[in-house]
């Protein structure tokens, strides 16, 4: 048995959701995704989850997962918008076993919405972070 | 930008009792531990002061009563206790959760997790040494 990712999960879940049309990445976002704001180039909505870290409980075979997640979006609104988007479809989503036998027992949205613009590109987008409860083995 | 312990930061503790300043003090020194835990990349050009940057500070009630941070302008602390503590500079949150075109490099995180378990080893050491000192249990008439 190996320690389970439950990132898969949540991308999945968020797709399945259709939020911001099914563009939801993990740790960088899609070559396709990144556009440079001119009128030849509009910006799109996205989504990049990055996780920031985890603790494996002692004994309960448990652990507790800490993701980032960026919402890019076209403008400020509608990038808090589209992680209002996010924050409905995990926070406080429940127990579920993904379509990869990872079980999660609980999900949710830790800290609130911030609101920044990409360095590079000058795309706005509200970063969040999701706190994931998850088994450290596959249900089987 | 970190400054001195000022005048009213110490008369603010003298108006806490015991049990509050213990609480507010184990919390301040869980978030100092934290910062000072965190292990951020200073390569070029991202890490420019950005390893010197973290600092941390606690408000009791709306005030301060230790560290050396300014209160970060969106944060709101009219809650009892409220400690905080991070990196003050504009590219700390791209390095933590990256750009479009950098990779996220958690610094803060990944310490804030590795002590978290130790907030209640915090809460008795400094609740403890402050009801055993020459403040007392019993607050001054018309104080919090």
């Amino acid at each position: 048995m190996t320690l389970t990712d439950p990132m898969g999960t949540l991308l999945a879940e968020l797709r399945t959701a259709n939020v911001a049309s099914k563009r939801v990445r993990g740790n960088e976002p899609a070559p396709t995704d990144v556009r440079q704001g001119t009128d030849n180039d509009p910006f799109i909505r996205f989504v990049v989850l990055v996780e920031l870290g985890g603790i494996r409980f002692n004994r309960a075979p448990v652990q507790v997962i800490r993701y980032a997640f960026r919402a890019y979006a076209p403008t400020h609104q509608d990038a808090r918008a589209l992680y209002g988007e996010i924050s409905e479809v995990l926070h406080i989503a429940g127990g579920r076993i993904g379509a990869t036998n990872v079980g999660i027992y609980q999900s949710r949205d830790d800290v609130g919405a911030s609101a920044s613009v990409d360095p590079k590109t000058g795309q706005p987008f509200v970063a969040g972070v999701i706190e994931v409860i998850a088994g450290t083995q596959v249900f089987v | 930008m970190a400054r001195k312990t000022s005048v009213r930061v110490v008369m603010n503790r003298q108006a806490l009792d015991a049990l509050t300043l213990g609480t507010a003090d184990a919390l301040g020194e869980m978030a100092k531990t934290i910062v000072d835990d965190a292990h951020p990349n200073d390569a070029a050009p991202y890490g420019e002061g950005l390893s010197e940057a973290g600092d941390w500070g606690v408000w009791v009630n709306g005030k301060k009563i230790a560290g050396t941070a300014s209160k970060p302008r969106e944060a709101r602390i009219k809650g009892a206790v409220v400690a905080l503590g991070g990196f003050g500079t504009d590219h700390a949150m791209h390095h933590e959760i990256g750009t479009e075109d950098t990779g996220a490099y958690p610094f803060l995180s990944p310490s804030l997790l590795r002590h978290q378990e130790e907030a209640g080893a915090f809460l008795k050491k400094h609740v403890s040494r402050a009801l055993a000192g020459p403040i007392g249990a019993v607050p001054p008439r018309g104080r919090p």
